[in-house]
């Protein structure tokens, strides 16, 4: 037991360290206690050390997400930015239930477990809500994959991060269908891990993360709670350590064979609609998840920690509450129905133990072997510190470098194609089934079987009895934000919304996922800062909720920190799936539209990066057009063939994506674009997409698209890539010999 | 030179494979067992002395089979 009233601020920062609790933070817990005339316990401490980690608290980001995202609604979302997960309503009955975390620290010292228990998380978020999960996303973001500097070397970080996403998202039964792969070097032994999850639930099946009722039982259900990741949260408000032994503990391991049955019972449970409130035990454990679901509601509870069930015997009781194992849900019933929830319990084989009820009172208690061990005002111990940290942006020396053109183009698109950043993603993706449950309309990959290419968002039918479908497509430009946060966020929300549009779907809301270096730095905060501003101004130009959000900081080793990296999932619905548009060319001899403005310049480019150009801004994109241009795609439906936006690798790598997926290549001349031949071929920056028009309705389509921006580049074509520009061919090739390179581009890795 | 690997998880570190056998076990009427735990075992062959064997396999075995942050390793001679 700390004496903490008896510390001197010496003392106090040693143990606060240990904590990873601030000074200041620590004064203020000690003049609670001296306020209380006695010391804490070890696990009011814990407690304490939980509750006000960044993880829990955002204590560093708190003032922003307020300022900028608490008016971002609309009038067909029904909960944002309150409980665990956001509910957006689909029809009458219906309604989506979203969420996307970060699993990123646990995945730098675990990658599999990590990863696993990252789609686990997400899982029970969207559960909570009492929505049946039925899609999985995940944004990746590895370092370079020839580097093996650190601790683990970043091939078997990647490996064992794609392993565990495989893993457990095969086993539960839930279909991983869309996400994305980014290669950087400053992701290099600092990996994220963004996973998100969609849930569909009968709105008057919701079920809230708070609970106030007095009398109800706390119920937890599903795995055991053992020592397997004690102090998660601490920890991943920690800055990485490579000798930091504490770790060990911090890691937590994924059992999908425990999952699946509890996703059924939980869903029976709320059918019959006697869950009085639900939330999933994450991270900080009991400790987060009882304080907050009794705080939220105004009342308190008593917990009996001897009744929770324990993988080893011998824990302590502050090693109890603050367990972050996986796989368990927190449920408040009322006695009467408790019979009726154990029934379901037991034909799903799932272990549960009653540990509290609710009480009207400001103080949680917590008693264990007889002796009441915490006694803590709720508010207290939930409010946690909120800072105002210093920002200012980076400095740079204002300086556009001219990129030059490659000597030979042919050997230089050979080598573009199998980048990592741009070569196809097989290796990874084919190992996720995203085609379980039946309902993907559009994959990640679409065409010919065995002979796909990418799509741009993933479809999905949304409900048993009608043709709705919601597109997920989700990603961020960390090199094009690092050059300018605010000007390169809103690229990463163009893309988005260029990707969603591009499949027939109709924009509906944004949930983000903000994972930035150390918030103490300024310059991060500033990143930070500008980057919750760009989306906030973005989604309101473009009439978007943002329903949901999750903010990762401390992303950085001793020596450097990651790009900022605004991870973007934008969800999208379709009234009908049978309208749903893919990016591989249909037929031969159809006209190809180059679609909204293509900006001139290489900033953030992957040609670029090339030749290790870089560009220190960005130009300031006009983009409110593409409602527009949404609109028009509606209204055209049946005059596309297919559609993709313009965006890593620029209009090469677009127009190659679309003939890889089909027996079919293109005929271009690039010569009505503006720009130089470098730019217009692969220039990332801009509102662009290229569109495959049906022959046939070509006049129709140029009808319904006049006042929008577009220029007529060529012809689908038999098997060759033919692109000229001022009659110079820059490249003509046979398309499968573009496609072996880029098909293979991972192989080496994976 | 013969050598075995054995790589198994840490105390404390949750095992799903062998919970799942013990599990399933239990279902089906096996009531003895109390525990179960799983473990991977590599067999190499080197064409080096026993020393520098053990140096080789060692390296691998922290570098490139296990994650020392769950996992635990034993190295043994088989044959020579």
């Amino acid at each position: 037991m700390y004496d903490i009233i008896g510390y001197d601020d010496q003392q106090l920062k040693t143990v606060g360290d240990n904590l990873g609790l601030a000074l200041n933070e620590m004064q203020s817990l000690k003049e609670y206690f001296i306020h209380l005339g006695r010391n804490p316990e070890d696990i009011e401490i814990q407690a304490v050390a939980q509750a006000w980690s960044e993880h829990s608290c955002y204590k560093s980001s708190k003032i922003y997400l307020k300022k900028y995202f608490s008016d971002l609604k609309s009038d067909y979302t029904i909960l944002t930015m309150e409980d665990d997960a956001a509910v957006v309503s689909i029809n009458e009955d219906y309604a989506y239930v979203v969420k996307m975390e970060s699993h990123n620290h646990p995945s730098a010292v675990e990658p599999y477990g990590g990863a696993a228990t990252g789609v686990g998380g997400i899982i029970r978020d969207v559960l909570c809500m009492g929505a049946q999960p039925v899609a999985l996303v995940d944004s990746l973001y590895f370092g370079n994959p020839e580097n093996t500097s650190g601790f683990l070397s970043e091939r078997f970080i990647m490996n064992r991060v794609i392993a565990g996403i495989r893993d457990y998202g095969n086993r539960v039964g839930i279909p991983t269908i869309a996400g994305s792969v980014d290669f950087d070097e400053s992701y290099n032994t600092i990996p994220l891990v963004d996973a998100g999850c969609i849930g569909i639930v009968k709105k008057d099946k919701v079920v809230r993360s708070f609970v106030n009722k007095v009398g109800d039982l706390l119920i937890v259900c599903g795995g055991r709670t053992g020592r397997d990741g004690i102090h998660g949260v601490n920890f991943a408000s920690k800055i990485l350590d490579k000798s930091n032994e504490e770790n060990k503990n911090a890691v937590q391991l994924g059992n999908p064979i425990i999952k699946e049955p509890l996703i059924h019972a939980i869903l029976e449970i709320n059918e019959l609609g006697i869950i009085d409130g639900m939330k999933d035990l994450g991270g900080g454990g009991f400790s987060s998840a009882v304080s907050e679901i009794l705080h939220a509601g105004g009342i308190s509870a008593e917990i009996d920690l001897d009744s929770v069930l324990l993988k080893d015997k011998n824990m302590n009781a502050w090693e109890i509450w603050v367990s972050e194992s996986q796989e368990r849900m927190l449920l408040a019933l009322n006695e009467h129905n408790l019979k009726k929830a154990e029934e379901i319990f037991k034909k799903w084989g799932i272990e549960f133990s009653v540990i509290g009820k609710t009480i009207s009172n400001k103080n949680l208690i917590i008693k264990y072997k007889n002796k009441k061990i915490m006694d803590m005002d709720l508010a207290f111990l939930t409010s946690g510190p909120e800072y105002k940290r210093d920002f200012k942006p980076r400095e740079r020396i204002n300086s556009e470098t001219v990129v030059r053109e490659p000597e030979n183009y042919i050997n230089f698109i050979h080598d573009f194609v199998q980048r990592p950043n741009l070569c196809s993603r097989f290796n990874i993706v084919r190992q996720y089934d995203f085609t379980v449950r039946g309902n993907t309309i559009n994959r990640p990959f679409t065409g010919i079987p065995n002979h796909e290419t990418h799509s741009d968002a993933s479809v999905f039918k949304a409900l048993e009895d009608s043709f709705i479908g919601i597109s997920l497509t989700s990603g961020s430009r960390e090199k094009l934000v690092d050059i300018d946060p605010y000007e390169g966020t809103i690229e990463v929300l163009i893309e988005s919304y260029k990707n969603t549009i591009c499949t027939g779907s109709i924009p509906n809301g944004v949930v983000d996922a903000m994972n930035f270096g150390n918030p103490e730095v300024p310059e991060t905060m500033y990143n930070f800062i500008e980057s919750a501003h760009a989306i906030s101004d973005f989604c309101k130009k473009m009439n978007l909720p943002l329903v949901s959000g999750n903010v990762s900081f401390y992303n950085e080793t001793d020596s450097r920190e990651i790009k900022p990296t605004p991870n973007i999932l934008m969800i999208g619905t379709i009234s009908d799936v049978r309208r749903v548009k893919t990016s591989e060319f249909k037929k031969e001899g159809d006209p190809v539209y180059l679609v909204g403005e293509l900006i001139n310049s290489l900033a953030g480019s992957e040609y670029a990066e090339v030749f290790s150009s870089r560009s220190t801004s960005l130009i300031k994109i006009d983009y409110v057009h593409l409602k527009e241009i949404m609109n028009k795609i509606h209204e055209g439906n049946s005059t596309i063939m297919a559609m993709h936006d313009i965006s890593q690798g620029g209009l090469l790598m677009s127009l190659l994506e679309m003939s890889f997926g089909n027996n079919l290549g293109i005929d271009a001349d690039i010569s009505n674009i503006d720009g130089n031949t470098n730019t217009k071929l692969f220039s990332e920056l801009g509102t662009a997409m290229l569109i495959e028009v049906d022959s046939s309705m070509e006049e129709q389509f140029l009808k319904i698209f006049k006042d929008i921006h577009k220029v007529k580049i060529g012809k689908t074509s038999r098997d060759h890539i033919i692109i000229k520009n001022m009659g110079k061919t820059i490249i003509s090739e046979n398309k499968e010999i573009l496609r072996n390179l880029w098909e293979h581009g991972l192989d080496k890795y994976i | 030179m013969r050598i075995r690997v054995e790589v198994k998880y840490l105390e404390n570190v949750e095992d799903p494979e062998a919970l799942s056998i013990q599990r399933n076990l239990s279902l089906l009427g096996y009531d003895g067992i109390k525990k179960v735990k799983t473990y991977k075992v590599y067999e190499f062959e080197t064409s080096l002395g026993e020393h520098d064997s053990f140096e080789e396999i060692n390296t691998i075995s922290e570098r490139i089979l296990t994650n020392p942050v769950i996992q635990d390793y034993k190295i043994e001679k088989i044959s020579d």
